[in-house]
């Protein structure tokens, strides 16, 4: 060969090489991530209810604010307790809450990485404030309070997730459970990562996903000794995903709702954990109902009787209000929402508010007790400050 | 907060400008000592009485690459004048590149836009005096040995900017062309430095003609490959409505859009225009003609040759004029790109057949010596000596400085004063307060008698600026070495709720300022004791609505051992790039060794 053609031959060579390293590559398939993002939540107690949801630009983090509306018992009207933070809420807001008090976890985001805490007695006309020095997880179920006002708080930092325990004032946070001491306990399914906390009555309740199956181990935690109650492994083999979308306690039993997804299809599981009529052994049963394809949930409410109403969004049927009753251990459909909601709320008294926000502006409908239809919607604009928590 | 710096910083480009006049008086002055040199070696020459020889010619190939890159040299060196080169450089050029850049390419660059941008002013008047004098060294050798090593210093230099400025060309990176420039125009400066280096008997015979040939073929080659590839975006037009353009019909239009001359722009848009509705025909016509050159560069006939040569020539202007814009249009253009360096090494490749010496050095070629002697003595060479070397000081006036803040990790104050603003000298005492740290011992302001004080406002519970400005106080603490004994540290909690030390202690773990010893961390036992604080030390503190953080005054004061205030410094961190932040850090380490001092 000559040294012409090796010539011509290398700068063919040359230009296929640039040529095929400059062809753009095929996206990544996206990342699992095991905690599903925070949805419009909302909890109704003796001090009235209580909702967060996000506000602003939601597809920049970094101007997107989560508010804290509440309402006073038998009144209509909302008012935005917002300012009570002191700080900015774009990591959005944990509500835990029992008969006496509620308390409110303010996610860290960009530089801060603890998690400030404030709790109120009297329907927020005074606040005072609790800390915990590490940075509470993700899930919409990692703040719980007890009977007593103790708090449960699930950590999610660069060691892992673990459960943290504090009495009354929450402030003093001491290390309950880790995902080694779960997986220690015999017989309990190897455990993934720990998703949720609660209380069962006073006792500290959590819930792991396991490795290598969809099922769903659930502990309590007594005196730092965690004990299975049971792993639910009920699930059809063919979901592939399983995720907590919260929980709630109420006097007598803890609910869990789960999402489980196959392929498109989502169904809601309701697991109910509660202590059988001798006192002994706590006992879960599971009631589910299925959402159909391309299916998500959109928000998430509990009355303090533990009535739960789910904003579902489904290609099929459009938005749907579905509640679930722990007496009847049973679903139904309520109010189909009257405009395009971002969230539904669910009182005591079994009205339902429903929450659109656009940018600035928020819209609030009221359907009542057995009426047929919404109230005319009432406008807010709320006094965002883009910009504020980003360069 | 601010929006941070913009590349039009008055501060920023009077001081560029500044330094310019100073580094080129030095200039003058480095050009009067070399003129003066030269004036007296010439008399002495002429005093020898040395009979005057005709001199040997340049090879006429290596003449053209020597005074076309010289000037392209210098060219670039006053391109790097322009006044938005400080700020804008590496946000506008560097960056963009980067960031479609290779991870390594991109980490490679990232160290040198970190120096660039801790030293905006020393980095962008370095680069202006190293290719002006380079670009001179080249001009003013002559043939005479310095030549090559300033050929071998371009070589160099050409190399690093390749690298650092321009990622290696982009070679790897989705999207680039032949048309854009690649494989980058610092690639051919660097090649025509290592011709230049080259012994004279590298300049005869045919092998360099060769050699030249080949890799110009090949290079038109493997561009004309790499443009006709299929699926990058060369062969459609495109929808200016659906925003759906092709990667060419894209490249002019952003040409289109940068400041310059009306007939230019309005070009460029016909060109627009034509592409968008015969895209494939444009990228056939560039792909057959680079195929055509490449391929003319490997037949033996030298007509086609020059045939090649001439077809070459044309595509790049052609390329020059409507795709690349001349390269330099638009405020942060550093260089005319990559089509004017190809048209000088395509010029140089058809001149490698004309005569290699003059007719009067083959008369002479007997009397080699004796002619080699009177060179490097006669006035001529001296001259080309004397102006080499007076090139080699233009170079140095830009790289001691440059080297200087290379090695600085501590980014310029002026930065921050561009920012800011200059700190505010102040003469009034500091007012009377009385807190708790984060440990709950007592602060006064009368305890911190007889320590240099830098006092600011931070909220505990703060997501973006306050860890960033506790951060540059810590680093300031450690630039100012001994001097710490004799600093505290301040600073006064700026929210309003989250006033227990517990929170404190929270913020100083996560900003690791526990184990600081001269760090105060100050709140009140009440809200009420710690809002007439702000209020007696002018701090404004406000709660505001929907989410967002606490607003608090960003300003620090500098408190002298007497108590007084010496200087009021604000401390908005704008976009709290790392250059911003370490010349914070910067100018209040500054201060405090100066209110120590005094």
């Amino acid at each position: 060969m000559s040294g012409k053609t090796k010539a011509l031959l290398a700068a063919i060579m040359l230009g296929l090489l640039i040529a095929g390293c400059t062809t753009p590559s095929a996206p990544k398939p996206g990342s699992f991530d095991s905690f599903r993002p925070l949805v419009p939540y909302s909890v109704d107690s003796s001090q009235g209810t209580w909702a967060t949801f996000p506000m602003g630009q939601l597809g920049n983090k970094f101007n997107t604010f989560w508010q804290l509306f509440h309402r006073q018992p038998g009144t209509s009207r909302w008012s935005n307790q917002v300012k009570a933070t002191a700080t900015a809420t774009n990591g959005g807001l944990l509500l835990a809450s029992n008969q006496t008090e509620l308390a409110v976890a303010i996610r860290p985001s960009v530089d801060l990485t603890f998690t400030p805490i404030i709790f109120t007695v009297n329907g927020g006309s005074t606040w005072s404030n609790g800390l915990l020095d590490s940075p509470i997880a993700r899930s919409p179920a990692a703040f719980a309070l007890g009977p007593d006002n103790s708090g449960l708080a699930l950590v999610e930092n660069g060691l892992g997730n673990y459960v943290v325990e504090s009495p009354p004032g929450l402030k003093a946070w001491v290390i309950i459970a880790t995902r080694k001491s779960l997986d220690a306990v015999k017989g309990a399914c190897s455990v993934d990562q720990i998703v949720g906390v609660n209380f069962l009555i006073s006792t500290p309740l959590i819930e792991t996903t396991c490795k290598g199956s969809n099922g769903l181990g659930v502990y309590t935690v007594d005196n730092s000794h965690p004990q299975e109650i049971e792993t639910i492994r009920s699930f059809r083999p063919a979901i592939r995903h399983l995720q907590l979308l919260g929980s709630e306690s109420t006097a007598s039993a803890t609910e869990i709702l789960l999402q489980a997804t196959q392929t498109r299809h989502l169904e809601l599981l309701v697991e109910t954990v509660q202590v059988d009529g001798s006192g002994g052994t706590p006992v879960v049963s599971t009631v589910q109902i299925s959402l159909g394809n391309r299916s998500q949930v959109s928000s998430l409410s509990w009355n303090s009787q533990g009535d739960m109403l789910v904003l579902a969004n489904s290609k099929s049927t459009g938005q749907l209000g579905l509640e679930y009753f722990p007496t009847r251990r049973a679903w139904s459909t309520q109010a189909t929402p009257s405009f395009s909601a971002s969230s539904l709320v669910l009182g005591n008294d079994g009205s339902i508010w429903e929450f659109e926000t656009s940018g600035k502006t928020l819209q609030i409908a009221q359907h009542l007790p057995g009426a047929t239809g919404w109230t005319s919607p009432t406008s807010t604009r709320v006094a965002l400050q883009y910009g504020s928590s980003n360069f | 907060m601010s929006s941070g710096l913009k590349s039009n910083s008055p501060i920023i480009i009077s001081a560029f400008h500044q330094a310019l006049f100073y580094q080129f008086l030095l200039v003058l002055l480095l050009g009067s000592i070399g003129l003066a040199f030269w004036v007296q070696s010439r008399s002495r020459v002429l005093r020898l009485e040395i009979p005057s020889v005709p001199a040997k010619s340049e090879p006429l190939a290596r003449r053209v690459i020597r005074l076309g890159f010289g000037l392209l040299w210098i060219l670039d060196g006053f391109l790097q004048m322009q006044s938005s080169m400080p700020l804008g450089f590496t946000s506008q050029v560097v960056k963009p590149v980067a960031s479609n850049s290779p991870a390594w390419i991109s980490t490679f660059m990232g160290f040198f836009e970190g120096v660039w941008n801790y030293h905006p002013v020393t980095s962008a008047t370095a680069i202006v005096w190293i290719q002006i004098g380079l670009g001179l060294w080249l001009i003013v050798s002559g043939d005479t040995k310095w030549s090559r090593y300033g050929g071998l210093t371009a070589f160099v230099w050409g190399l690093f900017v390749w690298g650092a400025g321009e990622g290696f060309g982009q070679l790897g990176s989705p999207g680039q062309s032949w048309l854009f420039g690649l494989p980058g125009a610092a690639l051919f400066y660097s090649l025509a430095g290592i011709l230049l280096f080259m012994p004279s008997s590298g300049w005869t015979g045919e092998r360099l003609q060769r050699y030249l040939k080949r890799g110009l073929g090949g290079l038109f080659i493997a561009m004309s490959l790499l443009q006709g590839w299929p699926g990058r975006g060369f062969w459609q037009g495109g929808t200016p409505k659906t925003r759906s353009l092709g990667s060419l019909a894209l490249m002019i239009h952003q040409m289109s859009q940068t400041p310059q001359p009306d007939f230019l722009s309005s070009l460029l848009r016909h060109i627009f225009a034509f592409d968008l509705a015969h895209g494939w025909m444009v990228n056939l016509v560039a792909t057959l003609g680079l195929l055509m050159v490449g391929l003319l560069m490997f037949v033996n006939q030298g007509p086609l040759v020059k045939v090649g040569i001439l077809l070459g020539i044309t595509l790049c202007s052609v390329t020059w004029v409507l795709v690349q814009d001349l390269g330099f249009l638009g405020g942060t253009g550093t260089d005319p790109n990559s089509m004017v360096p190809q048209i000088i090494f395509l010029a140089a490749l058809g001149l490698t057949g004309a005569r290699w010496i003059s007719p009067t050095q083959l008369v002479q070629d007997t009397e080699e010596l004796p002619e080699i002697a009177h060179r490097q003595t006669g006035p001529a060479y001296r001259l080309r000596v004397a102006a080499s070397i007076g090139a080699c000081g233009v170079i140095l006036i830009g790289v001691i400085p440059g080297a200087y803040g290379a090695t600085h990790t501590s980014a310029d104050s002026i930065l921050t004063q561009a920012l800011n603003g200059a700190p505010q000298p102040q003469v009034s005492p500091l007012p009377k307060f009385s807190l708790v740290n984060q440990n709950g011992q007592e602060v006064s302001n009368s305890s911190l008698i007889g320590k240099v004080v830098a006092l600011t406002f931070l909220d505990d519970v703060c997501v973006s600026t306050c860890p960033l400005i506790a951060q540059e106080f810590k680093r300031a603490d450690s630039l100012i070495g001994s001097i710490s004994k004799k600093v505290v540290l301040v600073a006064i909690n700026s929210n309003p709720r989250f006033i227990s030390t517990n929170y404190l202690q929270a913020f100083d773990r996560q900003e690791g300022l526990s184990s600081l010893v001269n760090w105060e961390f100050l709140t009140g036992t009440s809200y009420g004791q710690l809002a007439l604080v702000w209020r007696h030390l002018g701090a404004l503190v406000e709660l505001l609505p929907g989410g967002s953080m606490v607003d608090h005054s960003e300003i620090a004061y500098i408190v002298g051992p007497k108590g007084n205030v010496r200087y009021l410094v604000n401390t908005d961190p704008g976009q709290a790039t790392g250059a911003l932040n370490s010349s914070f850090s910067g100018e209040l380490a500054g201060l405090l060794k100066e209110v120590a001092r005094t």
